[in-house]
């Protein structure tokens, strides 16, 4: 047998060997996939394939508060127009139980602001004072990730309050990213 | 299924082809699934030549994933540094993935949406060509 014929069957036999298409894809000599080497994205392979429920990752640690339903992702963006220097609270209901993990901001505008939110009925804060933007929210890119979601109950009311540090018109969104259970 | 009853999947991303919005314009644009497998997003990404809003959602359930339009910025990242959809969400064969879209930025903008994730198979017959069978 050649050399090449020896390999190949060498490695059918690791196939074989591995039981499972699933582990066949992670092998060494598996087929090279077009994904991203980020440990963030690697945590979320080792999750969801096989699949698994969405707790206790190095990568999300206590996601245990989850519990075991069926959840759906699902995201709130609070839009604000702030004149120069203005303040603008604005209110959402939720509509249904939120596990709150995640925040996302963006300035159309490109200038700095500063946010605070809290609890609409229980008045709790999430934060000692006003917090500029680039230290609380992230992007599509590169989200900020809570410590641990929050559950925020249906039909609580959350504010969300905007301080324009500009001294020029400031269109800004804040979106708080989370899930839902779906049924 | 493969010998230990496990489904079979592999990488599969669903690509809106480039679409183009005039300034301050908005469009609804549906995904088709295919009818070979169910398919669970993980991934979004989107690339553009402006800003723009978006809302998305399941169009065999009705049910959208966000209460309102979202700025790209804040919902999509790229390849480098994807954002990832937690927890992912499995769309029927066959279904569809509703995408409502409002250019932000007043000029003709080209927008193309990945939803970066994985098809589900049901079977290995069922399954993409080159697949190992046992």
């Amino acid at each position: 047998m050649s050399q090449q014929s020896i390999e190949l069957e060498r490695w059918y036999a690791r196939q074989r060997r591995d039981r499972t298409l699933g582990q066949a894809f992670l092998a060494e000599d598996a087929p090279v996939q077009s994904v991203p080497h980020d440990p963030r994205i690697e945590a979320i392979i080792e999750m969801y394939w096989p699949p698994r429920l969405l707790r206790g990752r190095v990568y999300m640690p206590d996601f245990d508060v989850i519990p075991d339903r069926p959840l759906r992702f699902f995201a709130y963006p609070f839009n604000f127009t702030l004149a120069a220097r203005q303040t603008f609270q604005q209110t959402i209901t939720i509509a249904h139980r939120f596990y709150w993990y995640g925040l996302t901001g963006v300035s159309l505008d490109n200038l700095v602001y500063r946010l605070r939110i809290n609890d609409g009925r229980t008045r709790q804060q999430f934060q000692s004072s006003a917090i500029i933007s680039p230290s609380m929210v992230g992007t599509g890119q590169r989200p900020f990730y809570m410590r641990r979601p929050h559950c925020i109950p249906s039909q609580r009311p959350i504010n969300v309050q905007a301080e324009n540090s500009a001294a020029a018109t400031n269109h800004v969104q804040v979106v708080l990213l989370g899930a839902i259970y779906d049924g | 299924m493969n010998p230990n009853g496990e489904k079979t999947e592999h990488f599969y991303d669903y690509a809106l082809p480039p679409t183009a919005l005039l300034g301050n314009a908005s469009n609804t644009v549906g995904l088709v699934i295919d009818a070979d497998a169910d398919f669970q997003c993980i991934w979004l990404i989107a690339n553009s030549t402006g800003t723009f809003n978006v809302r998305f959602g399941d169009g065999g359930t009705g049910r959208y994933f966000m209460s309102g339009l979202i700025a790209n910025v804040n919902l999509f990242g790229t390849a480098l540094a994807p954002f990832p959809m937690l927890p992912p969400y499995v769309f029927k064969r066959q279904g569809s993935i509703t995408i409502d879209l409002t250019d932000t930025s007043g000029a003709p903008n080209t927008i193309q949406l990945v939803f970066s994730g994985k098809k589900i198979f049901a079977s290995p017959s069922s399954g993409a060509a080159g697949q190992i069978l046992r």
